[in-house]
């Protein structure tokens, strides 16, 4: 039993790793080369965990060099377009001047169904208020409105506004985020500032976010249970 | 970039100890199979006590053997040469017949084990 612990746990951190080698990617944005591996490995890491009389490395070989081919194989369709196209395949247009192109649907196998459902994921009940549809590779399926169906843009109504970044979270649980300080150019000395005028601590501070232009909003823990809410402290 | 930086070498890092496990495997067995062939001798020359001695020694290199190679190898391989290596020690005893078709059923296991993890097409097919 000890032994399938270790392992069990030793497997974990190759996957863990192994995972963050593959990078940044939700189920739903995976390749189906991606998507192939993930299930392969899943399956694979299994073995060595079921049965002992498996070498553990003949389990964490294979699920690492999948992950380095992966890893590599997009580093190569990143550099060559013509790899991509093999690798992921293209996106394909089955609306286009909102005509339906049904040879390109009967090529993806795509049913009357599987469009609809398609474009109503994207808010869209009406085919003809489709101008434009493409497949994208990963097979999720991306739809232009016509003009008159689109939504009313800040641009259509010719409001004007400077464009900034969204409020970082600078302090979290009492921790001083310095990345996010970073990022938005106000540092830590901008932070003690803060702290100071509205006289509290980075360790009574639940969340503590910012934006560039120094507008501020700090949520302070609540003390007990049964206080009626934490303390919010704003400034525009 | 860094992530292709550690795929690479870990790919490395895989082929070399895919290399190092054959070589290690190759060098256990040929070292086992050199001891059993001087237990083979020294038991048909007759002298039934030095073949006792080396095969007492055998089973502690076996163990040896095993620890190292069971790393990389499936322990059912394993198990089958187990039994064999402890069948020697009472079959040189007993003066049992048996004892070279015994040696012999460890040389062929041995290499068995060995031509299973090479690289060959009809291996990898």
């Amino acid at each position: 039993m000890t032994v399938v612990f270790i392992r069990a746990v030793i497997l974990y951190c190759v996957l863990i790793f192994s995972v963050r080698l593959m990078g940044k990617k939700q189920i739903g944005e995976l390749q189906p080369s991606e998507l192939a591996i993930t299930i392969l490995i899943s399956n694979i890491a299994t073995l060595p965990v079921e049965d002992i009389s498996i070498p553990l490395i003949t389990g964490l070989l294979p699920v690492l060099t999948l992950v380095c081919l992966d890893v590599l194989m997009s580093w190569v369709s990143m550099k060559s377009r013509k790899m991509r196209g093999v690798m992921s395949g293209e996106p394909v247009v089955i609306v286009s001047n909102g005509q339906i192109d049904q040879q390109k649907l009967y090529n993806l196998r795509f049913t009357t169904d599987d469009l609809m459902e398609a474009i109503r994921s994207e808010g869209i009940f009406d085919l003809d208020e489709v101008q434009f549809a493409i497949v994208e590779t990963t097979g999720k399926v991306s739809v232009y409105p016509k003009f008159y169906a689109r939504p009313v843009t800040n641009n259509d109504m010719d409001i004007k506004n400077q464009s900034t970044d969204p409020p970082a979270v600078v302090v979290q649980d009492g921790c001083i985020m310095e990345s996010s300080l970073k990022r938005l150019g106000l540092g830590t000395g901008w932070l003690e500032t803060i702290l100071k005028e509205n006289n509290t601590e980075t360790k009574e501070i639940f969340i503590m976010t910012a934006e560039s232009a120094g507008k501020y909003k700090i949520i302070k823990k609540e003390l007990s249970h049964d206080s009626k809410g934490a303390k919010v402290i704003e400034k525009s | 970039m860094r992530r292709v930086k550690i795929a690479v070498w870990l790919i490395a890092f895989i082929i070399a100890y895919s290399v190092m496990s054959l070589f290690v495997l190759n060098h256990y067995n040929e070292e086992l199979k050199g001891r059993i062939e001087n237990i083979q001798s020294v038991y048909e020359s007759g002298d039934t006590e030095k073949a006792l001695a080396l095969s007492n020694e055998l089973n502690v290199y076996w163990h040896r053997y095993e620890r190292a190679v069971t790393i990389f190898i499936h322990d059912g391989a394993l198990e089958e040469i187990n039994s064999s290596i402890a069948k020697i020690t009472p079959f040189i005893s007993n003066e049992n017949s048996e004892l070279i078709a015994e040696i012999q059923s460890i040389y062929h296991r041995l290499d068995q084990m060995y031509e299973e993890e090479f690289p060959a097409w009809y291996n990898i097919l």
